[in-house]
């Protein structure tokens, strides 16, 4: 299978006004369609910010991010927004859903800010809800929802425009065990069921273990696998 | 204890303020507008009602009584009548009339100018006024009667202030060219009054003659206009006045000069309430500013609060803290205000001086160059005002602060759901205030002030006030298919518009408040303007109007010769002449217009307007050759005279019984005038002179022809007159209409401005708390240009349900203003019309306006980075 997703030799700096942090140094890796790759590290490691790289949410500072085998170090910021549209799905700690759209507008709002038919936006988020067995929430509020629910919502969002790759960082972080279990569980299955490419960031050995592969990062630079 | 209050101030109060400069400064500027107007707004009307009774104390001088004879010149042989009073104190007769300053060729451009004279016999008078000393090139002598007098021995010699000769270049032995009536004269200076003492009234706008040379100056042969009496110690004022009374004839009248005092006051009373009305508008918009950034701030911090109040702080402490940042806030708008308002009160102090002056005092004082002071009080007052509004306004959301429950912190949302149960009690709130301004607009007016008429008008406002949140909501609703079409941006402006109704409905109701009066302001203006017109081209009938070039405008000061006018029949082209003669009396201690017209001609060639509706031209014949009058609507309503009714009007032989023929409309001013026919006026009133002279011409007359050969008359008699079209006349009244209502418009637009500035402010709050969000629409692939057109929509949303708001306020509003508030004010009835193009367009301007002051917050929501903004940790 063709690679989605490819680092060459990536670093990332931030110049700040004193100093430089050396986020991400010379990373180099790359996943397959279908594949799970696992991102663990401790806190400040820079597993965010290859999360960013890989979500075409930033640019590297050298080297080379390959998203559908397209370079992302020469997109303007329109070509890039337009690539996270239609490739990228996020799934985050925090859920981050809009508090004022409801259950099933939340999981259309990619849809919608990528400009589809309203029909197509609604059928596709009823499927999804369906799916992710949120059918009586569907017009609830965020607020109005248990934690483990919130993370359906955002894993029903990732996945409305049928992206390549979702991108979920410390997904689990904000649950209780059980509920965190059961999250992981429908994040793995994507993969084999929706054809995605999935990067997972965390701090949890058990669900690094879900993983075809676990690429370990400390101060920036990649490990080698122990 | 102070330590941890201090600690809290600056932690939940202050930090946060200044972290958000740009939104406290926009706060603070619209308190500070709206105070500053207030305050400009006291300061000037007050300066310029000071200084015309100022004027009249500082001409007053020692003058305990004057004798007069209500408006009309009186025979001096009445002197001899008051030869007693010698031993009481001095008696100093008085001529003084106005006249029109003519710019000399090679002075320096100054305006036309009216001067008054002041004509007395010096050696009496120099122990009734305060004189100051003469001054001349190499030095400054004080005042002595007899060289005053060597002065002013010959004819046509006066002695001008030092401020009317450094502003018009004059120095003694100059020749001053003056207009007066019909005719050009010169002056010649003989001598400059240092400024002090009575140099300083008027502005500097007067000359003293001898009473003789002003008696010559304006064709007033052995009469007076005037008799001031200063008592010397010992006298008794109400005996000396009983004992005028009683002696002197019944057409002469005994006063105090305080009177003429007291007259400005109530003459000026509804100009200085309505303004002060008009002003008090921005400032209620600026409540919503500060009502709104405490809002935004209780909802950003619940949070802060919630931890406060789980760490212990008490709920009073939470009320005081939110009460003390609007006080803040208040507190610099005010201290900016205060300073703003009176920069701007010497800006237009001169502006409300003239028309103060022009349209309502002119015949009780000249009022040039008011002197704007500002005192403690009115300071003092600004800032207590700006202060007391601010925490009035913080009221709400501090106690919505207070309230707050440790517990509830954690539940975001939950303040909305708790307003959303209330809507419904608001909004029957809201439509009982409503229908109850109906009964208020009902009652009469309260000592002449409309008092009622403004409770209406408050009773609407904050009715609609209370419907506004509701009225936002369903607007949002109401407009969700619309938005639907906008994409990304209108579906998500409106998601959160709706499930942010509280927040968002301040700024709305700032908005619908200053655009409500705005509309009703223009709805009241344009219909009184359209009724203007239309009284104009029917009582404006005449082709070409004759009157003195000295006069220019209202008044009856100047006059032509009747024979002159008489001639003009005789003109190539006439058909007929209406002759005009009016006076300034006082009726019943008002000062009202008397005048003398040919009412059977006006009933020929005008359509006069009655208020009876009864067909004019029985009515105005009806009083020709008989003592009917006819007055105007104005007059009608302050004295409560209607058709009919018998009163008596004060004439040169005493009081004069007539009946009232009918009421007319009149527009022009709201004096009230007397009218008769010119037949039964020559009778009470013999002087035959003329104010003006309006002439129709026969049909297919040349007016160019007719206007070329008046003119030539007047030149070859040396008079110098004014010959104007109907054309001309109509534009000269619609352009004084237009800049008499410059100011009131001035005054609501800023009231616009500021509630634009609230949407403004509004949306700024917005990307500060949102960022969050911004960021993460950024991360599920939202263009910069989807997120700024969301903030755009927003603020066009807000603005669209504000302004539709604001233009029904608007109109209910304009109806309590045409027929209750200038009504009572004004006795002016005025057909109500909406202009419906005006208020499409001025919608549509305020909401392009909202549109690209809304692009700055959107603009700063477009730029904020998606990896800055949604971070994990």
């Amino acid at each position: 299978m063709a690679d989605i997703l490819v680092f060459e030799g990536v670093t990332k700096r931030y110049d700040g006004a004193e100093t430089a942090v050396m986020a991400l140094e010379d990373v180099s890796f790359s996943a397959r369609a279908g594949e799970t790759v696992a991102v663990m590290g401790p806190s400040g490691c820079g597993k965010s910010t290859l999360l960013h790289l890989a979500g075409a949410i930033d640019r590297p500072t050298s080297g080379r991010v390959l998203i559908d085998s397209r370079p992302t170090e020469a997109m303007r910021d329109a070509e890039l927004t337009r690539l996270r549209r239609r490739r990228i799905g996020f799934v985050f700690q925090f859920f981050h859903l809009l508090p004022t759209l409801t259950v099933e507008e939340n999981i259309a709002l990619p849809l919608l800010l990528a400009g589809g038919p309203a029909d197509d936006r609604g059928a596709r988020a009823r499927e999804l809800v369906e799916r992710l067995g949120l059918s009586a929430r569907a017009r609830h509020r965020p607020h109005q929802l248990s934690g483990g629910e919130q993370q359906r919502v955002a894993i029903g969002r990732a996945l409305a425009p049928r992206p390549a790759i979702i991108l979920a960082d410390e997904p689990t972080g904000n649950l209780d065990s059980a509920t965190g279990r059961s999250i992981l569980d429908l994040l793995a299955a994507l993969p084999k069921s929706d054809g995605v490419t999935l990067l997972l960031a965390t701090h949890d050995r058990e669900a690094a273990s879900r993983a075809d592969r676990i690429l370990h990062l400390k101060d920036g630079r990649l490990q080698p696998a122990d | 204890m102070l330590s941890r209050a201090r600690l809290l101030a600056a932690g939940l109060i202050l930090r946060p303020l200044f972290s958000d400069p740009a939104r406290a400064a926009m706060t603070i500027a619209g308190v500070a507008i709206g105070i500053s107007v207030v305050v400009s707004v006291h300061l000037a009307t007050r300066a310029a009602t000071a200084s015309m009774k100022g004027s009249i104390a500082i001409v007053a001088g020692r003058t305990a009584l004057e004798v007069s004879g209500g408006g009309y010149p009186f025979d001096e042989s009445v002197l001899r009548e008051m030869e007693w009073l010698r031993d009481e104190g001095i008696v100093s007769p008085v001529v003084t009339g106005r006249v029109r300053v003519v710019r000399r060729a090679g002075a320096a451009p100054a305006p036309a100018e009216t001067l008054t004279i002041l004509g007395v016999d010096l050696l009496k008078d120099i122990r009734v006024r305060e004189y100051g000393a003469l001054v001349s090139a190499r030095e400054r002598k004080k005042f002595d009667a007899v060289s005053f007098l060597r002065l002013l021995a010959e004819p046509n010699a006066a002695i001008v202030t030092e401020g009317f000769a450094s502003r018009h270049g004059l120095a003694a032995g100059d020749r001053l060219p003056v207009l007066v009536n019909d005719r050009a004269r010169d002056l010649v200076i003989r001598g400059v009054l240092a400024d002090e003492g009575i140099a300083r009234a008027m502005g500097g706008d007067f000359a003293l003659m001898d009473i003789a040379a002003a008696q010559d100056l304006f064709d007033r042969f052995l009469l007076l206009d005037r008799i001031d009496i200063a008592l010397g110690e010992g006298a008794s004022l109400e005996a000396v006045r009983k004992r005028l009374e009683t002696t002197l004839p019944p057409s002469l009248s005994v006063t105090t000069p305080s009177r003429r005092g007291t007259q400005v006051d109530t003459l000026l009373a509804a100009f200085r309430a309505n303004m002060t009305i008009l002003s008090a508008v921005a400032l209620v918009v600026g409540v919503f500013l500060i009502h709104n950034t405490i809002s935004v701030s209780v909802v950003r911090r619940r949070s802060e609060i919630g931890t406060l109040r789980v760490l212990g702080v008490g709920r009073g402490r939470i009320l005081a803290l939110f009460l003390a940042e609007g006080a803040v806030l208040g507190l610099a708008g005010a201290v900016l205000g205060v300073a703003g308002g009176w920069l701007l009160a010497r800006a237009v102090v001169g502006s409300v001086t003239r028309t103060v002056s022009s349209f309502y005092v002119s015949s009780l004082a000249s009022t040039a160059g008011a002197e704007m002071q500002m005192d403690l009080l009115t300071a003092a007052g600004g800032l207590a005002f700006g202060l007391i509004v601010a925490v009035l306004s913080s009221v709400i959301p501090a106690r919505e602060a207070a309230g707050i429950s440790p517990a509830s912190v954690l539940r975001a949302g939950s303040l909305e759901t708790k307003k959303k149960r209330r809507r419904p009690l608001s909004v029957v709130t809201g439509l009982v205030l409503l229908a109850l301004a109906y009964p208020a607009a009902l009652a009469g007016p309260v000592d002449g002030l409309p008092l009622f008429g403004y409770f209406s008008a408050f009773l609407a406002i904050t009715g609609c006030a209370f419907l506004a949140p509701a009225a936002t909501a369903l607007t949002a609703r109401a407009l969700r298919h619309p938005l639907a079409r906008l994409r990304a941006p209108g579906v998500l402006a409106g998601a959160f518009v709706r499930a942010n109704i509280t927040a968002m409905s301040a700024a709305v109701t700032a908005l619908m408040i200053g655009v409500a009066m705005f509309v009703s302001v223009a709805v009241m203006v344009l219909s009184f303007r359209e009724t203007f017109l239309l009284w104009l081209s029917q009582m404006m009938t005449a082709d070409l109007v004759v009157s003195t070039e000295a006069q220019g405008g209202r008044g009856f000061d100047h006059t032509i010769d009747e024979s002159f006018v008489e001639d003009l029949r005789r003109a190539p082209g006439v058909a007929a002449i209406d002759l005009f003669r009016g006076y300034t009396v006082d009726f019943r201690g008002v000062p009202v217009t008397v005048g003398g017209a040919a009412l059977s001609v006006m009933g020929r060639h005008a359509r006069l307007s009655l208020l009876s509706g009864a067909d004019p031209v029985p009515v105005l014949e009806s009083t020709v050759g008989r003592d009917r009058v006819i007055v105007s609507e104005p007059f009608s309503r302050r004295f409560g005279v209607g058709r009919g009714a018998s009163i008596l009007v004060p004439s040169p032989a005493g009081p004069v019984a007539v009946t009232v023929a009918d009421v007319y409309r009149d527009y022009a001013s709201d004096r009230g005038s007397i009218i008769f026919d010119r037949s039964t006026f020559l009778t009470h009133f013999p002087d035959r002179r003329v104010n003006a002279a309006g002439l129709f011409l026969s049909p297919g007359a040349d007016l160019e022809r007719a206007r070329g050969e008046i003119l030539e008359r007047a030149a070859a008699g040396g008079r110098r007159i004014a010959v104007v079209t109907n054309a001309e006349i109509r534009r000269q009244a619609v352009r004084v209409f237009d800049q008499t209502f410059a100011i009131t418009y001035a005054l609501e637009a800023i009231a616009v401005i500021v509630a634009v500035l609230g949407i403004v402010n509004t949306q700024i709050a917005q990307v500060l708390d949102r960022r969050r969000e911004f960021g993460l629409l950024r991360f599920l692939g939202a263009s910069r240009r989807q997120v700024g057109g969301m903030m755009l929509v927003e603020a066009v949303l807000l603005a669209t349900t504000g302004i539709a708001l604001g233009v029904v306020l608007g109109v209910i509003l304009s109806l309590i203003l045409v027929f209750v508030i200038n009504l009572q004010s004004f006795g002016w009835t005025i057909e109500w019309s909406v202009p419906t193009a005006f208020i499409v367009q001025a919608a549509a301007a305020i909401l392009l306006a909202t549109a690209l002051a809304g692009l700055v917050p959107a603009w700063r929501a477009a730029g904020v980075r998606a990896a800055a903004e949604v971070r994990e940790e």
